[in-house]
């Protein structure tokens, strides 16, 4: 299993676990490119992974600010 | 007109296109002349109430539900775009890099294709909300 699926599917137990509907896989796209796609299946689930991601703001700010010091 | 739609009556309101005129009005029947053709009236701005002869097929469908209908689909796809906004600018603030997400007005899904630094961002936003979620039901458990 390549370092993307195993991300992938990590993502896909994490979403579940926070409660959203949908699936997380890794493709190549036609150039090559190796990526991971998050499908959510309804407005609830988007509404979750918006405030995923919000949570998630202060964590990376101080990630940022770290690598500036 | 649409197929298990009665036909229309005198005094009804429907929406439907005037022959000589762009775009669904709402045209008020006039007259029946035969069943396939009707005399129509509807309002012009600036020009008061026109009447015309529309065949059958111009009309859609009784005007309360045509416009219902066109409300919920304006909502809809309102909400689509206000929630594409809102995750277009958590994603930005929480540092992931991919590109704009589409959320798809027809059925309310959305696909975010990402690079592995921003796919693990997400997965931390996930995991922190999973665990925040547990701790939730666990305090409701509690109390």
């Amino acid at each position: 299993m390549s370092e993307y699926e195993e991300l992938a599917n990590d993502i896909h137990r994490a979403a579940q676990a926070a409660g959203l509907e949908g699936r997380a896989y890794a493709h190549t796209s036609v150039d090559s490119v190796e990526t991971i796609t998050l499908s959510v299946d309804n407005h609830q689930s988007l509404a979750r992974l918006i405030q995923a991601l919000q949570l998630a703001e202060p964590t990376t700010k101080i990630k940022k600010l770290r690598k500036n010091i | 007109m649409l197929k298990d739609v009665d036909p229309p009556r005198i005094g009804e309101e429907w929406a439907g296109w005037a022959p000589s005129r762009d775009g669904v009005r709402k045209l008020s029947i006039i007259e029946v002349i035969s069943p396939t053709s009707y005399l129509v009236e509807y309002s012009v701005r600036g020009h008061g109430r026109q009447q015309e002869v529309a065949e059958a097929f111009y009309l859609i469908q009784p005007w309360e539900p045509y416009r219902k209908q066109q409300q919920e689909r304006r909502d809809h796809n309102r909400r689509c775009a206000e929630l594409q906004e809102a995750l277009h600018q958590a994603m930005a603030s929480s540092g992931m890099t991919c590109s704009k997400p589409w959320v798809y007005s027809a059925s309310p899904n959305v696909h975010l294709n990402m690079d592995k630094n921003s796919a693990d961002i997400l997965l931390s936003a996930l995991k922190a909300l999973g665990q925040e979620s547990r701790s939730d039901s666990a305090l409701e458990n509690l109390f």
